[in-house]
């Protein structure tokens, strides 16, 4: 008999992760998953420390451009963002009638979001400013993503496995890359292959978080692994890792 | 002159029979069949050279009347023509690929245009299969992943290098929602403002140097961003158009190869692979669906510009296409530029260009009815624009009149290689002639076809062969000898010649459909006499209820017609009325007056308009007779009147100058006229009588009137001799003949007329230049000299009168 406890899914929002696009796919992800959202907007402490100094700028990141940075305008512009990321959250769960929370906290993303516990952690990954290519055929979508899972042999790992199993039974993944610094156990290998699902496994030298900024992913990717791993991270690659990571990732607890 | 009183034609010279004994077959389908263009030698003579000869403007005009069966006879006649001409071409536009409003004409073998069309739609549906497949492979997306990656790379590196170097001076450099920043540290926080105002202004200053340092460095480093951008997307496209070009490289391979025989097709087929490869993104849309079958179908019309439009498709056809324009307007003729309606704008293409007449005739033959061409506005200097240019150029009457200055399509010209054959009356190709300059430069070639052919006993029995042919055309019952023979009498006189076998087939088709009708109501299996005669009655009938109210008119006494008696100054004239195609006689009242004047014959019907010129023109012939013969040598002391009483509408035509002769002498000289007989004929200056039109209508009309008020014995109908050969009477007045109770009387001079209708010698001139004085013409003299001698007395009168004055 398998016992359901109740998911909960944190995600960890700021200025600069904000899309409907990537919201309807973490709530849709929640519905199938049966899982409660939390939605936690961080206003970014630096920056409004950074704001309220007097000579602080803002460069453009199209043009190239300086302007003034003042703090209340900083206030106001996340306030903003806080607004909409909880309307749009909001909108999103009562239409695929997922249950969710929203609150504001002022800190730093990453490290804010992971002194959570109890939850399932989401980042929906940076959105660059910069007017980078976008190549057909490789836009993010909120079905069919390619999923990377990573392995590293602990307990959370197992329910990221189920999370997986539940994804790909409801046609959200597409194909799913398994990485790992070591051969995969028998019996996990066994728990893998899925209906209609393609399945790759790959060698990796090191599964530590400081190294997902290097991988090369197919846009849209979201990775998957135990939130633990996390707590290998220094205070400063934890405060400095959500603004390298161009993928969606979701931290297993 | 003479003065014996012409006899009364016989029965027999009254109407041409032809006699069924002599048409040597049962009925019609022993015969063999004829062509439409029996009888036409001249104008196929004229046709062969029209459509062999190959030079320029050798376009034909067939010239005739309405009613011949030109288009039967025209289309059977180029049927059956073998000309060496080559195989007609298939005819498609295709895009432009560097001017889309100019599309291209290719030009192929016949049948393979719609081959082209098909093959480009299947090419089209390949590239939806290939093109997203090639993208879903692992190598593109792999080779895809590394320029992007190679991008990222370059983006991560650049913004760690400085962010890096920034930490190293203790600056943070922070994303913004927008961009990013620059704030100092203090161990590793962001120092705060009340921090920073307590450092001193060196450490401030130091700062601010290091930030402004710093921020250079971060703007040079955004503004490299877009070349790194567009670095990438060529590096993207060009992955794109390499992959691609492997791809479809063997979809167009096949296709080159199988029309390399076609250096245009290869050349379109080339272009369109390099737009495919310029434009592959509109190839990816909608992967999942593009892969369902329906879908690809569908999907085929999103790509309108690698389609192929074809204008002419002669499916195959190995004889030259022979094209009859019934509408020939300028659209029609030309072709046009159709538009559709996309969200209120009308937008076109080259897909939405039709042919016209003269596409679908290129390499062949274009009928057309010169008055349909004459009437549709713009259509006949299209036409002619056409035929000097030797190439088909759609344009649309806005294009013309620069009514619209909105942007459409020019068309590459199609090159013409045609006849055109014209249709029409001879009216018309002689005010072409006469009015337009370039008619005579592009048909040069009248074909005139005849209208009649001569009744011989050889033409009869072609006839009958023609009389067979439209019965097997028609798919009609067939007919026995006595039919046949009745209708050829009907052809003479529907021709009014009994000399004369008519070549209007459309009438003769109509007679011949209609005696069918009747054989059918009779259940028989053969049209016999009765049934072409129950045809012609029935056609009269259905016509002739004005013939019955005008004679009931007479019969009743409301318009005056005398049949018996003498009077004088009176006579009956005989008139047609012509309905369209059904005519009718009736005599009409003619009188005169007289008196003493100055030698002018006055024609009230002139004074009042209602007289035609050739009716003027006849009267003044016939005043300049009358001078002539009685006054030649003095003044004619004579004012006369003429008019045709109770005549209530226009007079035209010189058949009743005879009647206006007579009547004019019998006013003068106080001459009765038998009014039971009716006369008509012209006349010359010299008194001979010349023929007329609608001789049989005029007697029939008259011997009606006659036989309805009872027939006397004496009545009948005075004619000029010339019109014998034109008698086809119908039978009731032939038997009226017969029996002597009806006359025909056929004259060459006016004496005769007169001896016949005064019932008087006309007189002849003695020795002594003199008419005997009981005949009409003494009568005439001794009248004439009387008034000279009373305008003479008065004369002298008068001038005594002026001397007593004086």
């Amino acid at each position: 008999m398998t016992v359901q406890t109740e998911r909960r899914i944190l995600i960890a929002l700021d200025a600069l992760s904000i899309t409907e696009a990537g919201l309807l796919s973490l709530v849709t992800m929640a519905r199938w998953l049966n899982a409660s959202l939390a939605g936690l907007y961080i206003e970014d402490s630096r920056l409004l420390a950074a704001a309220g100094l007097p000579f602080a700028r803002e460069i453009s990141s199209l043009s190239g451009e300086e302007r003034l940075l003042g703090r209340d305008a900083m206030i106001r512009s996340s306030k903003m963002a806080s607004s909409r990321a909880q309307r749009l959250l909001e909108q999103l769960s009562s239409q695929q009638q997922v249950t969710c929370t929203f609150h504001i906290e002022s800190g730093m993303l990453a490290p804010c979001a992971l002194s959570h516990e109890g939850y399932d952690i989401f980042f929906p990954g940076r959105i660059r400013a910069s007017a980078r290519p976008h190549p057909r055929g490789l836009s993010s979508r909120t079905t069919h993503q390619p999923l990377i899972l990573i392995y590293d042999a602990s307990p959370q790992f197992h329910r990221a496995l189920e999370v997986v199993r539940r994804l790909t039974v409801n046609g959200m993944v597409s194909d799913v890359t398994l990485l790992s610094e070591t051969a995969l156990p028998a019996e996990i290998a066994d728990q893998l292959p899925v209906d209609g699902v393609r399945v790759h496994f790959q060698r990796v030298k090191s599964i530590h978080p400081g190294h997902l900024p290097c991988l090369r992913l197919p846009a849209g990717s979201l990775i998957m692994m135990s939130k633990m791993n996390f707590e290998k991270l220094s205070a400063t690659e934890l405060a400095d890792l959500p603004d390298l990571l161009p993928y969606p990732l979701m931290l297993i607890a | 002159m003479n003065n014996k009183q012409p006899l009364p034609l016989p029965a027999d010279s009254l109407y041409r029979h032809c006699d069924p004994a002599n048409l040597p077959f049962g009925d019609t389908t022993e015969l063999e069949h004829l062509d439409n263009y029996y009888g036409q030698d001249r104008a196929l003579d004229a046709l062969r050279f029209g459509l062999g000869i190959r030079h320029e403007g050798y376009n034909i005009y067939v010239l005739g009347s309405s009613g011949m069966g030109k288009h039967e006879m025209l289309q059977d006649f180029l049927h059956q023509q073998t000309f060496d001409r080559p195989k007609p071409s298939d005819w498609c536009y295709v895009n432009n690929f560097s001017a889309p409003h100019q599309p291209k004409v290719l030009r192929l073998p016949c049948g393979l245009a719609q081959q082209l069309r098909k093959d480009m739609e299947q090419c089209i549906e390949d590239l939806l299969v290939t093109i997203p497949g090639v993208f879903q492979s692992a190598e593109y997306k792999a080779r895809l992943n590394d320029i992007s990656d190679a991008f990222n790379d370059q983006e991560r590196q650049a913004f760690s290098e400085l962010k890096e170097k920034a930490k190293a001076r203790n600056i943070s450099m922070l994303e913004t929602p927008s961009g990013y920043t620059l704030a100092p540290l203090v161990n590793d926080k962001i120092i705060t403002s009340e921090e920073f105002e307590a450092l001193s202004d060196d450490e401030k200053t130091a700062i601010e140097q290091k930030i402004n340092e710093l921020k250079e460095e971060l703007k040079g480093l955004v503004q490299k961003m877009p070349m790194w951008v567009k670095a990438s997307r060529e590096q993207f496209k060009k992955l794109n158009q390499s992959i691609v070009q492997n791809a479809v490289g063997q979809i167009f391979r096949e296709l080159q190869n199988c029309y390399a025989d076609y250096p245009d097709v290869v050349e379109f087929l080339a272009l369109v692979k390099q737009d495919v490869i310029e434009n592959v993104d509109a190839f990816r849309e909608e992967e999942e669906r593009s892969s369902v079958p329906e879908n690809l179908k569908n999907r085929v019309h999103e790509f309108p510009m690698y389609r192929v439009n074809v204008l002419v498709d002669n499916g195959g056809a190995c004889t030259a296409p022979i094209v009859y324009e019934n509408n020939p307007s300028l659209s029609n003729l030309l072709g046009r530029v159709e538009h559709e309606a996309q969200y209120g704008t009308l937008t076109t293409d080259f897909t939405l260009i039709k042919g016209g007449a003269l596409h679908r005739a290129n390499g062949g033959y274009l009928l057309l009815d010169a008055i349909k061409v004459l009437t549709n506005p713009f259509a006949w200097d299209a036409l002619k624009r056409a035929l000097q240019s030797r190439e088909a150029r759609i344009e649309s009457i806005d294009q013309l009149l620069s009514l619209v200055s909105t942007k459409s399509l020019e068309p590459e010209p199609v090159p013409l290689d045609i006849k055109v054959i014209l249709l029409g009356d001879r009216t018309v190709y002689y005010l072409l002639q006469a009015y337009d300059p370039d008619f005579n430069l592009l048909f040069k070639v009248p074909a005139d076809l005849s209208e009649e052919l001569p009744r011989t006993d050889a033409n009869t029995l072609g006839y009958a062969r023609l009389i067979a042919s439209l019965q097997h055309r028609k798919g009609i019952r067939p007919l026995d000898q006595s039919a046949v023979a009745r209708v050829i009498e009907q052809g003479s006189r529907l021709l009014e010649d009994a000399q004369k076998l008519p070549l209007h087939l459309n009438l003769l088709t109509d007679l011949l459909c209609e005696s069918d009708y009747f054989a059918g109501q009779a259940n028989a299996e053969q049209i016999g006499i009765v049934h072409v005669q129950a045809a012609i009655e029935a056609a009269s009938r259905r016509m002739d209820q004005f013939r019955e109210r005008v004679h009931e008119s007479i019969l009743r006494e409301i318009q005056l017609v005398d049949t018996r008696g003498e009077y004088v100054a009176q006579i009956n004239g005989l008139s047609v009325y012509q309905l369209g195609e059904y005519a009718f006689g009736r005599p009409t009242r003619i009188t005169a007056q007289a008196r003493l004047g100055h030698g002018k014959v006055l024609d009230i019907e002139r004074e009042v308009k209602l007289g035609g010129n050739i009716h003027s023109k006849a009267v003044l012939i016939l005043s300049a007779f009358i001078a002539n013969r009685y006054a030649r040598d003095r003044p004619l002391p004579v004012s006369a009147s003429l008019v045709f009483e109770q005549s209530y509408g226009g007079i035209e035509g010189d058949s009743a100058s005879v009647a206006e002769i007579t009547v004019l002498l019998s006013a003068i000289a106080d001459i009765p006229i038998r009014q039971s007989l009716a006369v008509t004929g012209s006349i010359n200056q010299h008194g001979q009588v010349q023929a007329i039109g609608g001789i049989n209508q005029k007697i029939e009309g008259f011997y009606d009137i006659c036989d309805a008020r009872g027939l006397t014995g004496d009545q009948g109908v005075v004619m000029p001799a010339a019109n014998t050969q034109h008698l086809m009477l119908e039978e009731r007045v032939i038997n009226a003949v017969k029996r002597g109770a009806f006359h025909i009387y056929a004259i060459s001079t006016i004496d005769e007329a007169l001896t016949l209708l005064t019932g008087l010698p006309a007189g002849e001139l003695n020795e002594q230049d003199e008419y005997p004085a009981d005949s009409v013409n003494g009568k005439v003299m001794a009248k004439i000299e009387a008034w000279i001698q009373v305008a003479r007395k008065f004369s002298v009168d008068n001038t005594r009168g002026d001397d007593r004055a004086d």
